[in-house]
């Protein structure tokens, strides 16, 4: 069983900031890898997809997931499905299986009631600067609270997941001199180049 | 390194998962464009961190390293893949103005792809399971490496970064009941509002 305290305090060293949702992130990540009876990813055997997006206040959320899962931005095994919900999907590939696990809708309605949001975030107010006292309560609820009370935790289902190519090749792009997986070389007259340079050279006609 | 970036480390590698050297690469490399810049690490969304990996061997490891050095997470979204598969990234300080471009040099990187860590990779081993006495020399090596080594560090310059606003507000989807961000929510025929997978939308 992995306990969601155990990350606490190195996914604030991550995150850079207290505020509720990347505690959050941490329980629903450990309640999906308690349910699914797995060890936090070392490499990349589980796979999280988070229905949050880019562009909301609660996307800290995300770093809690990465934190307890080790499903990382990094190792490309964290995948944001743009829904902007809080639902976490994790999947081991292994086995096949899958959980998803969400914060209780009314929880997070309680959580946005507070001073925290209210007097602070959506008044622009960036999560490092609220004082303490609008802060900690939250989190200490976020990390105290039973589970039952705070998320809601689905059946084990069966989720068969597809592996990409892995690539170990590279060239020195012709133009630039920069190294360049292969999959991504493009062709310019006589050249092997990258991307941005092909692009580069096309949009200047050279 | 000084013990701060020490200890970091050793938070880095709780957070990555697996002991290799691209992470602690990255974290130098971090280390190193914040130091160019003159600022510290993120704490909310300061920086902004673009990087030109993708999915190719070692860029993950490297940019985990580089998420624990400037606080630019996948969480706060201000750190971006490219895919253009180099090892290489740019940091902006967003109220500076200001950013710098950082690359590993390509002959270091075209030697360390040769490395026995790769081989091992390559063959298919799970770095978690790469005997230790292949992976702490290499990872001892980069860590006492000077940065002027293995990082070309660019000129700083001038960029100029719009700022999005967040969005505060979460209404629930009137079939599954979850909370949802109102950019997210679509409308039915009988004007209720649905998450995105209950309306059948795409995006």
């Amino acid at each position: 069983m992995i306990n969601h305290k155990d990350f606490y305090e190195t996914g604030l060293k991550l995150h850079g900031h207290k505020c509720p949702a990347m505690p959050m992130g941490l329980r629903v990540g450990a309640a999906a890898l308690n349910k699914l009876g797995v060890e936090r990813a070392k490499d990349s055997q589980l796979i999280a997809l988070i229905e949050l997006g880019e562009d909301h206040c609660a996307t800290c959320f995300a770093d809690g997931v990465q934190m307890i899962t080790g499903c990382t931005f990094g190792k490309g095994n964290i995948k944001k499905l743009n829904y902007g919900k809080w639902g976490v999907t994790l999947i081991d590939r292994k086995r096949g299986k899958a959980v998803r696990v969400t914060p209780r809708g009314e929880a997070m309605l309680a959580n946005k009631k507070t001073t925290f949001f209210t007097e602070y975030r959506e008044k622009g107010i960036p999560a490092s600067q609220v004082p303490p006292e609008h802060v900690d309560p939250l989190v200490e609820r976020v990390m105290n609270a039973p589970d039952d009370q705070l998320l809601i935790v689905g059946e084990v289902f069966d989720y068969k997941w597809q592996d990409p190519p892995h690539s170990f090749k590279g060239f020195i792009c012709d133009m630039c001199g920069e190294m360049t997986a292969e999959p991504y070389g493009r062709v310019w007259n006589d050249k092997k180049v990258c991307i941005p340079c092909r692009e580069k050279a096309a949009k200047e006609g050279k | 390194m000084n013990d701060q970036d020490k200890q970091m480390l050793l938070e880095a590698f709780k957070f990555h998962g697996h002991k290799c050297p691209a992470m602690p690469m990255g974290l130098k490399a971090g280390l190193a464009a914040r130091k160019a810049l003159g600022v510290e690490r993120s704490k909310d969304k300061e920086l902004m961190l673009i990087s030109e990996t993708g999915k190719s061997h070692a860029a993950g490891c490297f940019l985990d390293g580089l998420m624990m050095a400037t606080g630019c997470t996948y969480g706060k979204s201000n750190i971006e893949k490219l895919y253009y598969n180099k090892m290489a990234f740019t940091l902006i300080d967003t109220q500076a103005g200001k950013a710098v471009r950082v690359r590993i040099k390509p002959a270091f990187l075209a030697k360390a792809l040769q490395s026995p860590f790769v081989q091992q990779r390559k063959a298919g081993v799970p770095p978690q399971d790469i005997p230790p006495e292949i992976t702490d020399p290499l990872v001892e090596r980069i860590l006492n490496l000077d940065e002027s080594e293995f990082l070309d560090i660019g000129e700083v310059h001038n960029v100029d970064f719009q700022k999005k606003r967040g969005i505060f507000e979460a209404k629930p989807c009137a079939k599954c009941g979850d909370l949802t961000f109102v950019d997210k929510l679509r409308l039915n025929e009988e004007g209720k509002l649905l998450c995105i997978p209950c309306s059948g939308y795409e995006g």
